[in-house]
């Protein structure tokens, strides 16, 4: 079923909506929570309270990217679910890594980043990303915001582990870079 | 900024960006057979998808998929009645209808589902009503087009637009193994004769021809000058870019596919027209012009008469433009314009795009201006690259000419100075006053970019580019190198680069940014320099007999060849075009044992802190510092010879088991003024020899303070940044520090009987990165750990690591060492 067919089912307050969200994105929101979770049941919970969160927030809101919108929100729910286990020995799962590869990109000042440079930075972030080549592009988003594993995107884009990782580290610096060069504190 | 908040940061991004990359994620499989054992009343996604190159979301494809529920009969049944059908009346058209895919949906909108069922190629389709008690034929579809499509048919897709609907679908039209099409048709009902019939809405992406750029990709409706040169668009062209094209154009006719080819036909070139246009090029002389003896031809209605003229635009540098007319019997030689007339350099080199400008009046319905346009690259007399000029081809009635309109792109490349590297510039009337930045990829400048910014400086004059360079300062620290008395040049700015008589023969360093690649690509005419071994070495380091490093590859010397062994995923980033024997990549892996060469370990000067060169030396030339630490230590390095020397330093020696662990650092600098204690490098590692034989160089250091890029370490304490050695009964285990992607970690090696063993790095596949992250956080290097010689364990807490030293050098083996949790 077409997106806007779904979303409009949402509209109409229609519980097939969460049907057709499940039979079309279901594959992809689990991937998402699983790598995040790394745990197929954890990760599957998380994907219906996604569920949840998408019936909650539609309406109000339309979304014009529907595979984008749910993945944010699996993998915000996927990332306050890990969160709250964290506690526990490091964790399995791609989060722990990520982390470790982003610390290198951070100064790791405890000094909150404001709203309002927050969204500069972001908006930093989406020009520096439509400045990348695509296949790079791809790269680094799967891995920082869709959560994939090294081997997952090496796997998918045909490339060797060690390749996806060398990519990974030198877009991360240029990132950096390209922040800093911005003036922007990270 | 914690790392957490970029994380959730990077969650934030563009959805645009979300669904690129997981654009596969999305996809269905392409198998589109569906048994009959597989179908069921309820029967699954049944999609039209092929093996083509287009990506296409399985929501999409899904779209007009329906369940069956029409006459009493099983869907089964209705399946087989219809395949035994065409078996009977289509058996030449059709010789295993068993195979035939099918689909039901309701083709034509009256709620009533149809049969469709399809060949193997697409192209063909038969088409059943369901109304009865059993399928009853309709009509079939594409039958006298069979032949030339050996196209896909990706998916069916509904257009609604008010009375309009449809299903629609995109075509593929190869020839041979090539491409040469794609396009979009309808099947459509005609209520009148009750039968279906196809419809072609538009075609676009022509064409492969010999000679003629991928990049010319053109949407066409109605007429030749209807482009849309768009080369995305040509394998990733999916809904939304249909959607788009099809409402820009929705107002023109469509071309009949079939018309279109036959068009096509007429308008094709064919071996004996490039063969005139060839001999007539050689046998030309007109005031010592040179024909071409590579080239680009492209095929356009230059002046807009309706008849195409075929274009030979230099393929290298000095050659001028050779326009031909297209006629009806051979092409007709019509005009020549001289690199001079193009203003030209010897250097100048064009870039393989001719694009149509047209601009429109203010009420948006008449053409004003119109022409084709180029880019061509103006290089200085040192190889680097000045500006990227784009000028049109242009008709006055009676011959062809060139107009420069805009140059933009300066100046990051070689020695040319400016004050942000990498700042593209858009330049006019003049420079100083009339300076544009281009928000964009310099590289990539594509049409809509040109268009904008040629409308909104119209009236200024194009600069000179023959000039140009008076605005960029140049660097006098070229390290010259004279070798048979050919005078190279080791650039040492942005990119190092090797200048050989104005060229720029070679490059290394940072490979995988795009404007680096063009230039590595367009420059790199031979690598005849790189043949000469003494070049080699300059460039270079021997670090034994046989081995070298340079940039990211390998070299090993062969004979009289030079091998390169570039890791396989830098294949694409490294152009050398070495006449080498191929790598195997599995080659590019050491061996489980390293041995040493048999070359020797090159001799290191002792270090001396005093002659390391001090990034706020006032006495140089250079302002090192002035962009603050990292960029003096990393950019402007290494201007001078003095400053080379220091490349690479050894910082200390540490013998262990036979074996000499030397710790290099790469540019070392001092900053007395600040810290007097320090030294700064932008790298750090290890080399391993054997007896004054080289082992390897990869093996890394413990890494000290980052600043940045770099590394700061005191000068007192080198020996801290050399690895932990833990000698056991069976043999010795050495923790290095590895700073992978996933963070700093510290992985082992392994010595036994003087038998040296990596077991976790680049150049050790033993061990999969996985299966080791687990302990990496154990095998922190700031951890210690107490050893059990007799038992061979290294303790950590009440961990225990006990180290199989039977498993070292035997292949395949994966338990270097047991964790015994207590």
């Amino acid at each position: 079923m077409e997106d806007s067919k779904i979303i409009a089912l949402y509209w109409e307050r229609n519980e097939s909506a969460i049907t057709q969200t499940a039979e079309k994105y279901g594959h992809y929101c689990t991937m998402i929570a699983k790598n995040i979770l790394h745990n197929q049941q954890d990760a599957e919970e998380c994907v219906n309270t996604a569920y949840l969160k998408a019936w909650e927030n539609i309406p109000p809101e339309k979304p014009s990217v529907f595979s984008a919108f749910l993945a944010k929100l699996t993998r915000n729910t996927a990332i306050d679910t890990y969160r709250k286990s964290r506690s526990e020995k490091r964790g399995n799962g791609e989060i722990p890594l990520i982390y470790d590869e982003l610390e290198n990109l951070v100064s790791d000042k405890s000094d909150p980043v404001s709203a309002a440079e927050r969204n500069e930075i972001l908006s930093a972030i989406n020009v520096f990303l439509s400045e990348l080549p695509k296949k790079k592009r791809v790269i680094f988003v799967s891995r920082y915001c869709c959560c994939q594993s090294v081997k997952e995107i090496a796997m998918r884009l045909g490339m060797s582990e060690n390749s996806v990782s060398v990519n990974l580290n030198r877009i991360g610096k240029r990132l950096r870079e390209y922040l800093l060069k911005g003036g922007h504190e990270i | 900024m914690k790392k957490e908040e970029l994380f959730d940061l990077l969650g934030e991004i563009d959805d645009k960006y979300y669904g690129e990359a997981m654009e596969d994620e999305l996809q269905e499989p392409a198998e589109i057979v569906i048994t009959e054992e597989e179908s069921t009343r309820s029967f699954p996604r049944a999609l039209f998808t092929a093996a083509a190159c287009i990506a296409i979301t399985a929501g999409v494809c899904l779209t007009g998929a329906r369940l069956y529920d029409g006459a009493n009969n099983s869907l089964n049944d209705n399946i087989r009645y219809c395949r035994d059908y065409i078996s009977d009346f289509y058996p030449n058209v059709t010789e295993n209808a068993d195979e035939l895919p099918y689909r039901v949906l309701d083709l034509n909108f009256d709620g009533i589902d149809e049969i469709l069922l399809t060949d193997e190629n697409h192209s063909l389709m038969y088409i059943f009503g369901t109304q009865g008690e059993e399928p009853e034929f309709i009509n079939i579809i594409g039958e006298n087009v069979h032949d030339p499509f050996m196209g896909t048919l990706d998916g069916l897709y509904p257009y609604e637009n008010g009375e309009e609907k449809y299903y629609y679908y995109f075509f593929s039209f190869d020839k041979g193994a090539d491409m040469e099409a794609r396009g979009a048709a309808a099947i459509m009902f005609d209520g009148d004769n009750e039968k279906y019939r196809q419809s072609y809405l538009l075609s676009y992406g022509i064409i492969s021809r010999e000679g003629t750029p991928f990049a010319d990709v053109k949407f066409f409706r109605e007429g030749w000058h209807i482009q849309e040169n768009n080369p995305e668009m040509f394998t990733d062209i999916g809904e939304e870019a249909f959607t788009a094209l099809w409402s820009k154009y929705e107002h023109l006719p469509p071309i009949n596919f079939n018309d279109f080819k036959n068009n096509n036909s007429t308008k094709t070139l064919t071996e004996k027209d490039l063969a005139v246009c060839t001999k007539y090029m050689r046998n030309l002389v007109i005031d010592s012009i040179k024909a071409p003896v590579t080239y680009k031809y492209y095929f356009y209605d230059l002046n807009f008469d309706g008849v195409e003229e075929i274009v030979f635009a230099p393929n290298k540098n000095s050659n001028p433009i050779f326009i031909f007319e297209k006629t009806e019997s051979e092409p007709r030689f019509v005009g020549c314009i001289t690199e001079e007339e193009i203003g030209l350099d010897p250097t100048d080199q064009f870039l393989n795009h001719l694009g149509l400008y047209e601009k429109l009046d203010d009420l948006g319905e008449n053409i004003i201006e119109r022409y084709y346009y180029f880019y061509y690259d103006t290089y200085a007399s040192d190889g680097a690259v000045k500006a990227k000029v784009a000028a049109a081809i242009k008709y006055d009635g009676e011959k062809y000419y060139t107009e420069n309109l805009l140059s933009y792109g300066v100046l990051n490349y070689g020695n040319v100075q400016s004050a942000s590297p990498s700042e593209a510039c858009f330049f006019r009337d003049d420079f100083n006053t009339d300076e544009i930045r281009i928000d964009g990829n310099y590289s990539t400048l594509e049409y809509e970019e040109f268009k904008k910014l040629w409308d909104k400086y119209p009236k200024l004059p194009p600069v000179d580019f023959a000039d140009i360079s008076v605005y960029c300062t140049s660097y006098e620290e070229i390290c010259p190198f004279v070798y048979e008395d050919t005078v190279y040049e080791y650039n040492y700015d942005y990119w190092d680069c090797v200048i050989k008589d104005g060229i720029v023969t070679s490059m290394k360093g940072e490979t995988d940014w795009e404007i680096h690649n063009e230039i590595t690509g367009k420059r790199l005419e031979s690598a005849a320099a790189m043949r000469d071994y003494k070049l080699l070495e300059y460039l270079g380091e021997w670090v034994g007999e046989e081995t070298m490093w340079l940039g990211d590859a390998e070299m090993y010397r062969y004979e009289d060849k030079i091998l390169v062994l570039c890791h396989p995923d830098w294949e694409n980033s490294i152009n050398w075009d070495i006449n080498s024997v191929e790598a195997d990549s599995s080659e590019y892996y050491r061996a489980i044992i390293l041995e040493p060469c048999k070359g020797h370990y090159k001799y290191y000067e002792p270090f001396d802190l005093e002659q390391v060169p001090d990034i706020q030396d006032s006495s140089k030339s250079h302002p090192f510092k002035t962009n603050g630490l990292n960029f003096g230590v990393n950019e402007y390095a290494n201007y001078t010879a003095m400053y080379r020397s220091f490349s690479q330093v050894k910082l200390y020696t540490k013998e262990v088991g036979g074996y000499t662990f030397d710790l290099m650092a790469e540019k070392v600098r001092t900053d007395k003024a600040a810290n007097p204690d320090m030294i700064y490098c932008s790298d750090l590692y290890m080399t391993v020899s054997k007896d004054g034989n080289f082992v390897d160089s990869n093996i890394s250091a413990r890494i000290p303070v980052e600043l940045s890029d770099i590394h700061a370490l005191p000068t007192d304490k080198f020996s801290d940044y050399m690895p932990q050695i833990y000698e056991l009964k069976d043999g010795i285990v050495i923790f290095t520090s590895y700073e992978d992607v996933n963070g700093l970690c510290s992985p082992f090696i392994t010595i036994k009987n003087d038998l040296l063993c990596p077991v976790y790095g680049d150049f050790s596949p033993l061990i999969d990165k996985d299966e080791l992250y687990p302990y990496i956080y154990e095998f922190h290097p700031d951890i210690k750990f107490t050893p059990a010689f007799e038992e061979n364990i290294l303790y950590y807490g009440d961990t225990a690591f006990k180290f199989n030293f039977d498993k070292v050098g035997v292949e395949e083996e994966t338990e270097l060492f047991t964790v015994i949790e207590p």
